[in-house]
């Protein structure tokens, strides 16, 4: 069975570029450029990884990992961040914020990939 | 320059200042009257009591009456104690003068009342209080000896006087010798009290250039922060003179807003004896004058209290030069941290605004070219290579407001003024945006006064700025709301407005807006993609024309942006700096008709 990834990345070209590394590589996915749907599709799906933008509408991916690490039910699922807040103290500030990892835009697909595969085993 | 029966008096003077009352002491022309008074009344006192041998050796045991004479001879040591442990020096001249009238009132009374030779000794009575205390204190003395002969000339005409004593006869009349010897003290006195002052022209000269070379001001308080003493470097302090400074007109002179900090510091130096120290505003020159309508100026000055006896002496000093130091430091300090807050934000909202395009230029430049190349379908490549073709637009869409904006900021960018039809404009920028603000879900309608007539002004820069307003509203609208744009006069100048039903703007936010890359809320939170740079490029551009941005907007009720134009407009010189006109109110929304196309619109979707 396919392991599925969580997508939370607001803006569409970016979406689709993970969408399609995740699916030519055997994963299933969640989309939503939204915080709080994001949480709401976890509970529903629990999915084995998220992938989560900094900044998005309404609530920032800060907001909503801090929400999951809190969640007896879904802080076992591993947060990678991937964001385009890339200056200094900005990895450090996320990494406290509860994300198991941090990638920074514009992401390299075979360091993208490798860090998927490390907190996802494929069966 | 010390005589040689001074320098014998100096250990008999330094005894007698050391009984003056401690407050006195401190202002030298207090402490030598109340010393001299001191010594006059000692004398006095002490020449009584060394009498009292005398007469015992001559006449025996004193009468009854003669007692009282010498008790009475002796009331001026009761005196010299109370001065010296009150430091009241106007009661003593009272109790002095009662004294003195009762002496030569008896003595008047005993050597033939009216006709007495004793009685030119009344007019000393007055004489000393009136060079050495206050007005008021020679008034009572005055009326004292006054009543005092009249006492004794009412007793004469009515005949109740005893026989005049008989007195031994003489070598000189005995009212010659009264007038003499009254006129000797008298003049003694008057040395006494005047004499330093025109006597010691060194001195004077000494005080002179104090005054007029020391800044600080020395003031004495008393505990309610009345002044009782104002030094004469005042004037050069406050302008005015340093008497009226005195009583309350030195409080009167405290800013409102420190006064409190004023009397808190005086009080608590007076109750528990502490030196503090206070910075306040002190008003200067005239309270009311030609000049009435200026504002009153205040200086910045530095007191310190020292608690002296009963009261508290102040020393003043200006520190306005100092403050308005301070005042600028600390303006410029907040001004960098500003400037550098700002920078910082920049910097990071460049960063991140480069950096998503980028992702997905990169990361599908190595889906199509690296090991994942394999694993991709055809019909996946073109569709790739335009999505790395659309971020590249937008990439290159972010460069330019950096770069539109960096140019109106250093004034490189010029516009070209030019007759055009603005409704024409408008409706080709509508025709733009339709699609997008289909997709967003939003209906866009425009409306545009019939009589709209051509304007001059930079065709290219007013349609950046036409679009650049249409894609905010588009931006910050949710699906479902609408945007309103029309196009008419407001007054003299052409008005373009742009109304959305869409998130609005907080009051807060709506001061700092148009800052290039301000997006209302910050860093991770900032919850809608964008640079910022539309709004500022768009104040930017009007600013070149002369024109004027108005915002209306409250959170969570839509904005109105306004743009006014003259309708001929002339290229502006660079960098005329102008205000974005912001209004935290709601400007009525949209009217129903948009309520209902809105509805209409949802509808449709829906259908």
């Amino acid at each position: 069975m396919p392991k599925t990834v969580l997508i939370v990345e607001d803006n569409e070209l970016n979406m689709k570029l993970f969408h399609d590394l995740l699916q030519a590589n055997g994963y299933d996915t969640i989309e939503t450029r939204n915080g709080i749907e994001a949480l709401d599709l976890a509970r529903k799906h629990k999915p084995d990884l998220i992938l989560m933008d900094i900044q998005l509408p309404e609530v920032s991916g800060l907001e909503v990992t801090k929400w999951i690490k809190e969640d007896d039910e879904l802080k076992s699922i591993p947060v990678i961040a991937v964001t385009a807040f890339a200056m200094k103290g900005d990895e450090e500030r996320i990494r406290e914020g509860g994300c198991e990892a941090y990638l920074s835009k514009p992401i390299s697909v075979a360091k993208f990939l490798e860090t998927v595969r490390h907190f996802v085993k494929q069966d | 320059m010390k005589s040689v029966p001074s320098k014998f008096l100096e250990p008999v003077n330094a005894y007698l200042e050391g009984l003056v009352h401690p407050l006195a002491r401190e202002d030298r022309r207090m402490l030598l009257s109340q010393r001299n008074f001191i010594a006059a009344r000692l004398f006095a006192g002490i020449a009584a009591i060394a009498v009292l041998p005398i007469h015992l050796a001559l006449f025996g045991a004193p009468s009854a009456l003669e007692i009282v004479g010498y008790a009475w001879f002796t009331l001026p040591l009761v005196l010299v104690w109370q001065l010296s442990r009150t430091g009241n020096f106007e009661r003593a001249h009272i109790l002095s003068a009662v004294i003195f009238a009762v002496i030569v009132g008896v003595i008047a009374a005993a050597t033939g009342g009216g006709k007495s030779f004793i009685l030119p000794w009344l007019v000393v009575i007055p004489f000393e209080p009136a060079l050495h205390a206050s007005r008021r204190t020679a008034l009572a003395a005055t009326a004292l000896a006054a009543m005092t002969a009249a006492v004794v000339a009412l007793l004469d005409v009515l005949n109740l006087l005893p026989e005049p004593v008989h007195l031994p006869a003489a070598f000189v009349d005995p009212r010659l010798f009264s007038v003499l010897s009254a006129t000797l003290y008298m003049g003694m006195i008057a040395l006494g009290a005047g004499g330093r002052e025109a006597s010691d022209p060194v001195a004077n000269e000494r005080n002179r250039l104090i005054a007029e070379n020391v800044r600080e001001v020395v003031t004495c308080h008393g505990r309610n922060g009345a002044v009782n003493f104002v030094s004469p470097a005042a004037e050069k302090l406050l302008g005015i003179p340093a008497s009226e400074l005195m009583s309350h007109a030195f409080f009167d002179r405290v800013h409102i807003a420190d006064r409190p900090v004023f009397l808190t510091a005086i009080a608590e130096t007076a109750a528990k004896g502490k030196p503090s120290a206070i910075e306040y505003r002190l008003r200067r020159g005239p309270l009311e004058g030609p000049h009435k309508a200026a504002p009153p100026s205040y200086i910045w000055v530095e007191t310190r209290y020292r608690a002296q006896g009963q009261q508290v002496v102040g020393v003043t000093t200006d520190i306005s030069r100092r403050k308005s130091d301070e005042t600028a430091i600390e303006a410029a300090q907040i001004e960098a941290m500003r400037a550098n807050e700002t920078k910082s934000r920049f910097l990071a909202t460049v960063s991140h605004e480069l950096r998503t395009p980028l992702n997905a230029i990169i990361g599908f430049s190595e889906m199509l070219t690296g090991e994942q190349a394999t694993m991709i379908g055809a019909e996946h490549r073109d569709d790739y290579a335009r999505l790395i073709r659309e971020s590249g637009e937008h990439l290159l869409s972010v460069v330019n407001s950096i770069l539109d904006v960096a140019q109106i900021d250093t004034g490189h960018f010029t516009i070209a003024p030019a007759a055009f039809f603005a409704g024409e404009m408008i409706e080709s920028c509508r025709e733009m945006m339709a699609l997008r603000a289909e997709q967003a879900g939003i209906a866009l309608s425009v409306e545009l006064a019939p009589d709209l007539p051509e304007i001059v002004a930079d065709e290219r820069a007013v349609r950046q700025i036409t679009l650049n307003l249409l894609s905010n509203a588009i931006k910050f609208t949710e699906r479902g709301g609408t945007i309103a744009v029309t196009g008419g006069m407001e007054g003299n100048n052409f008005a373009l407005t742009v109304a959305d039903s869409g998130i609005g703007i907080s009051e807060s936010d709506l001061k700092q807006i148009g800052n290039p890359f301000f997006q209302a809320s910050s860093s991770y939170n900032r919850p809608y993609e964008g640079t910022g740079l539309g709004l500022s490029v768009v104040k930017g551009l009007i600013d070149l024309h002369g024109g004027r941005l108005r915002i209306e907007s409250r959170l969570g009720e839509g904005t109105k942006v306004t743009v006014l134009l003259p309708l001929v407009c002339k290229a502006m010189p660079a960098k005329t700096p102008s205000k974005i006109e912001t209004f935290p109110i709601a400007f009525g929304g949209l009217d129903a008709k948009s309520e209902a196309k809105n509805e209409l619109q949802r509808a449709k979707r829906r259908a």
